[in-house]
């Protein structure tokens, strides 16, 4: 990378932890340091949702997918705004009126202490651990892709942004993140704008999504009901209704979000931003991944997106293997291109049979080079043992840092690293915010003065950001296995969910049956999971079900001690 | 304890049209997608 760029990204680092300390001022108080006095207006706060929920792996690979298998995953987001409107009429009213500072603190209202702390001993569990894989995963990219030391590029991730959430608190975590969110749709956009200036003479915007369409790039909605599939229209609005309602509902991290807005309406109208955006701004990140497989038609890619893996196999004992790969896969690039020519040009002319031709030779043609990548795919699988490889999350910064001009090679590193941090941030508040609490002011010191609290606050967080940064360290070791535990966290909302279902949704829920309904339900993700193959989306129905009738059932057999109504 | 505490919130009628129009929206986007992969021929 050039000089300019990292001065870029420098640059940048220094300006977030500036501005975040800047806020330090609103942070004299716990509630002001958690919850901002409850006084953010509905956009800064809508951005933040957004900024949270958009982490570094998203955005490398989502671009990612959309090179390797085209627009579906787009299908996973189809459950968010129902889940927005969903939440907006049910959990944010009630959140609000309970004046809560953690999700979990609304269970001790409705039920009792034990579901709260076991419902915030989960999440603390959960992401506790996945914010190390949040920091880990864009850090191993980040690190081969400059060529940069794994460990330096981890504490650059981890240490600004313990430093400005530490100090700053959530009015820190709140504007950084609004400002990152800005850099990050500045530097798709930019992205999108540079591939579509960098497509060739005579091959239009038109004519490179329709070759793409002919390779399966485009395709949007599969209408298919098969609960083994991952992505469809039925597991994005049912599941993914699911895994959204769990994850805004009742993880701390967005919660916290929208806990910060002025008002009832306010965090409403934050969730709403989402609801509006989140879909078209998904496409458009899946669509940046789909212009980088049209560019790469044009352009010659290399054969796998990961350098470390492929000097492994070129150092091994089955070079020559690899090497005869490459040489079949320069001739495979050469006829592809010919054959997405000629389909350009046949779509040109009109002439509906030229196209269907032109367009089933191209096929043709992507099919063998789709059939040699998966055969290096599998030679470094075999040759480094790491069984679950993939270069998906490779694509995007390696074209970024290879194809792009100076300058915005640096803001679109710069925004990778804002999706990263913003993400990170809102954790680690979250899980000092849920510490404290839930656990610290509820169990261990109940009476002690706001300032010590705050104090106490302020030390919690900078713990979780040595802890995560420490796990992505371990973390970073796991290869492709990080894409496995980065999932691990959805297998709790459900089962969350389930528990906030029985809260709100029944007079006869009792503290037991919620209780057992949540031991219940997380008994069952795990069975299903393990005995078989179902979509994960799908897991977050099972564990909200599961919790909801176990609980029922509970609470029928043992109704509580106390007053529930 | 009150179920929920301290009662249902009041219905939040100004909400109502946002509410529709993600709706609408929502369609709008999901029959863009749909309508997008078949034009250029997924």
């Amino acid at each position: 990378m050039h000089i300019i760029d990292w001065l870029i990204v420098g640059a940048y680092l220094v300006w977030i932890v500036y501005d975040g300390l800047r806020r330090t001022t609103g942070a004299s108080a716990v509630e002001g340091y958690f919850l901002a006095n409850r006084s953010l207006p509905w956009w800064a706060v809508g951005l933040t949702v957004m900024a949270t929920q958009m982490s570094a792996i998203t955005l490398v690979g989502t671009t990612g997918q959309g090179y390797a298998d085209g627009m579906r995953f787009v299908q996973f987001y189809f459950g968010l705004p129902l889940a927005m409107i969903i939440l907006s009429l049910t959990l944010v009213p009630f959140f609000y009126r309970a004046k809560v500072y953690t999700a979990y603190e609304y269970l001790e209202h409705r039920f009792d202490v034990r579901t709260r702390t076991l419902a915030s001993l989960l999440f603390l569990l959960s992401r506790g651990l996945q914010a190390g894989v949040i920091i880990a995963a864009p850090a191993v990219i980040l690190s081969i892709v400059l060529g940069f030391d794994l460990t330096l590029t981890i504490v650059g991730i981890g240490l600004p942004t313990t430093i400005y959430t530490m100090f700053g608190g959530v009015q820190a975590v709140t504007w950084t993140d609004v400002k990152q969110m800005v850099v990050i749709v500045v530097g798709v956009s930019a992205a999108v704008v540079s591939l579509v200036l960098g497509l060739p003479d005579g091959v239009g915007v038109g004519d490179a999504l329709s070759v793409a369409g002919a390779a399966g790039r485009l395709g949007t909605i599969d209408f298919r009901f098969d609960l083994n599939e991952t992505y469809t229209f039925w597991s994005g609005l049912i599941g993914g209704l699911f895994l959204m309602l769990g994850y805004f509902g009742c993880d701390q991290s967005q919660v916290q979000r929208y806990l910060t807005a002025k008002s009832v309406d306010a965090g409403r109208h934050s969730l709403m931003m989402s609801a509006f955006v989140k879909i078209p701004l998904q496409a458009l990140i899946l669509l940046t991944g789909v212009l980088v497989f049209a560019f790469y038609l044009f352009q010659t890619p290399p054969m796998l997106f990961n350098p470390v893996h492929e000097s492994e196999v070129r150092a091994s004992a089955r070079a020559a293997e690899y090497t005869a790969l490459d040489a079949e896969f320069q001739a495979a690039l050469e006829a592809r291109e010919v054959a997405a020519r000629d389909a350009v040009a046949a779509r040109s002319i009109g002439d509906a049979t030229a196209v269907a031709s032109a367009r089933a030779a191209f096929v043709e043609r992507q099919q063998g080079v789709t059939a040699i990548r998966e055969q290096a795919t599998s030679l470094v699988r075999e040759v480094t043992g790491d069984t679950l490889y993939t270069d998906v999350n490779y694509v995007f910064p390696t074209f970024v840092t290879t194809q792009l001009p100076v300058g915005l090679v640096g803001l679109i590193i710069a925004a990778i690293f804002a999706a990263a941090m913003s993400s990170i941030a809102a954790e680690l508040n979250s899980l000092s915010t849920a510490t404290v609490i839930d656990v610290y002011r509820r169990h261990l010191r109940t009476d002690a003065t706001d300032r010590h609290y705050l104090r106490v606050s302020k030390m919690v967080t900078g713990f979780w950001g040595v802890f995560t940064s420490i796990v992505a360290v371990y973390a970073a070791n796991l290869g492709s296995l990080i894409e496995v535990v980065n999932r691990f966290g959805s297998f709790f909302y459900g089962s969350l969910l389930g528990v906030f279902i029985l809260a709100v949704g029944t007079r006869r829920a009792t503290a037991p049956g919620a209780l057992w309904g949540l031991v219940g339900g997380m008994a069952a993700v795990i069975y299903v999971a393990a005995t078989s193959s179902i979509s994960y989306l799908w897991l977050n129905v099972v564990g909200a079900l599961a919790v909801f009738v176990v609980g029922m059932v509970v609470s029928f057999i043992w109704p509580s001690t106390t007053a529930d109504l | 304890m009150t179920f929920p505490p301290d009662g249902f919130p009041e219905p939040g009628p100004s909400m109502t049209p946002t509410y529709v129009a993600v709706l609408v929206v929502e369609a709008v986007v999901l029959l863009a997608l749909w309508g997008f992969s078949q034009y250029f021929g997924a």
